[in-house]
């Protein structure tokens, strides 16, 4: 079974703290370990602000933050509605190692990020 | 990548202006200055059977860390700060992956930790701490500290805040609250805290608690299930608050 929460927020950078904590408090009721719950905050984080810069570049005004929440991974998919259809988001250097470090998998997908990661005996 | 890029001063100031606007090219420029040294940092710990490249990438990560936390009007030096955090961020990876015993911090230990040093800064600052006072009390992320709150309502505890039927003082002074009597306790302790604390006392004793505080029974009761004097769970009532008593001021 798959839980399913949204949020959506102006292209702020104001609020990336919240998304964090939502995103720690999720992991959290789910009982993952304080290492994940760090990396996945981390990650999140990197994923929010990404997509908060391409907004406002492209002159959205908001993003929305879907969790994907299963008992033993979280995806989130973070983005911006835009009417271009050339429309990527960015990941540049820093924010690309810091997703590899913290992420099982990410991927950009136009004016979206999508971001996987697992609970650690659920490695393969 | 190398610091020589911006003087001392323009780094200074481009941690003024990331504070207040908290872009993340600015975050990113300042990374990149200091990636040679969190490099340097993360190299103590070459030759310890952990890959140079592994070691480099943790190092970063804590650089992140320490450049979204760092607090100039603190007055300590960035690299002081970095320093400290890099090198906590590689010790906890040995830790982790080549350290047998692993260390579990749990949520709710953050909760406790939390909820310790709200009363310590209470006492201190005699105004309700805000998330601030409380992350830099603990040296952890305001994120972090919102969380050790949040798990308090996620573990079903009781607040502090709201006051035992039996109390007539002000509830949010544990400490207090757990060298007055044991009918006060009954209703003012956080639970969770107590659960917690609990697992630090011998079987016996915690069963003695557990059933005065938690099944409510009267001491003569205990007394009965546990096949000793009334006196003797009283004195062994007595012993445990005094250990949780001393664990809980530590």
């Amino acid at each position: 079974m798959i839980d399913y929460i949204r949020l959506e927020l102006p292209t702020s950078s104001r609020y990336t703290s919240t998304v964090r904590i939502t995103a720690a408090g999720i992991a959290a009721e789910l009982d993952f370990d304080v290492d994940f719950i760090e990396e996945f905050r981390m990650g999140v984080n990197e994923l929010v602000a990404l997509v908060i810069d391409s907004a406002r570049a492209h002159d959205a005004a908001r993003v929305h933050v879907d969790f994907l929440v299963e008992e033993h991974a979280i995806e989130v998919v973070c983005g911006f509605d835009s009417a271009r259809a050339d429309c990527v988001v960015e990941v540049d250097e820093l924010a690309e190692q810091i997703l590899d470090a913290v992420a099982d998998e990410y991927r950009v997908e136009g004016t979206t990020i999508r971001l996987l990661k697992r609970r650690i005996n659920e490695r393969v | 990548m190398s610091g020589s890029e911006l003087s001392p001063g323009e780094i200074a100031t481009l941690f003024a202006t990331y504070r207040s606007t908290r872009q993340r090219r600015d975050r990113n420029k300042l990374v990149e200055v200091h990636v040679s040294f969190a490099r340097f940092i993360a190299n103590r710990f070459m030759n310890r059977g952990v890959p140079t490249e592994d070691l480099h990438q943790i190092a970063l990560l804590g650089l992140v860390k320490a450049v979204e936390r760092f607090d100039p009007n603190l007055g300590a030096a960035f690299t002081t700060f970095a320093g400290r955090t890099i090198e906590g961020e590689v010790k906890r990876y040995f830790r982790d992956f080549t350290w047998s015993a692993r260390v579990p911090r749990s949520a709710q230990e953050l909760h406790l930790g939390v909820r310790r040093a709200t009363d310590e800064l209470i006492t201190k600052l005699e105004r309700s701490p805000t998330v601030q006072d409380i992350a830099m009390h603990l040296e952890i992320d305001r994120d972090d500290v919102v969380r050790g709150l949040a798990a308090s309502a996620a573990f079903n505890s009781a607040s502090l805040d709201s006051a035992g039927p039996c109390s007539s003082r002000s509830a949010t002074d544990r400490t207090r609250a757990l060298s007055s009597t044991d009918d006060r306790l009954a209703g003012t302790v956080d639970r969770v805290l107590v659960e917690s604390l609990l697992t630090g006392l011998r079987e016996r004793d915690r069963t003695v608690i557990e059933l005065r505080y938690f099944d409510e029974l009267s001491q003569s009761e205990i007394a009965e299930r546990v096949g000793v004097s009334q006196m003797h769970v009283s004195r062994l009532l007595r012993r445990s608050l005094e250990s949780l008593r001393e664990q809980l001021s530590q």
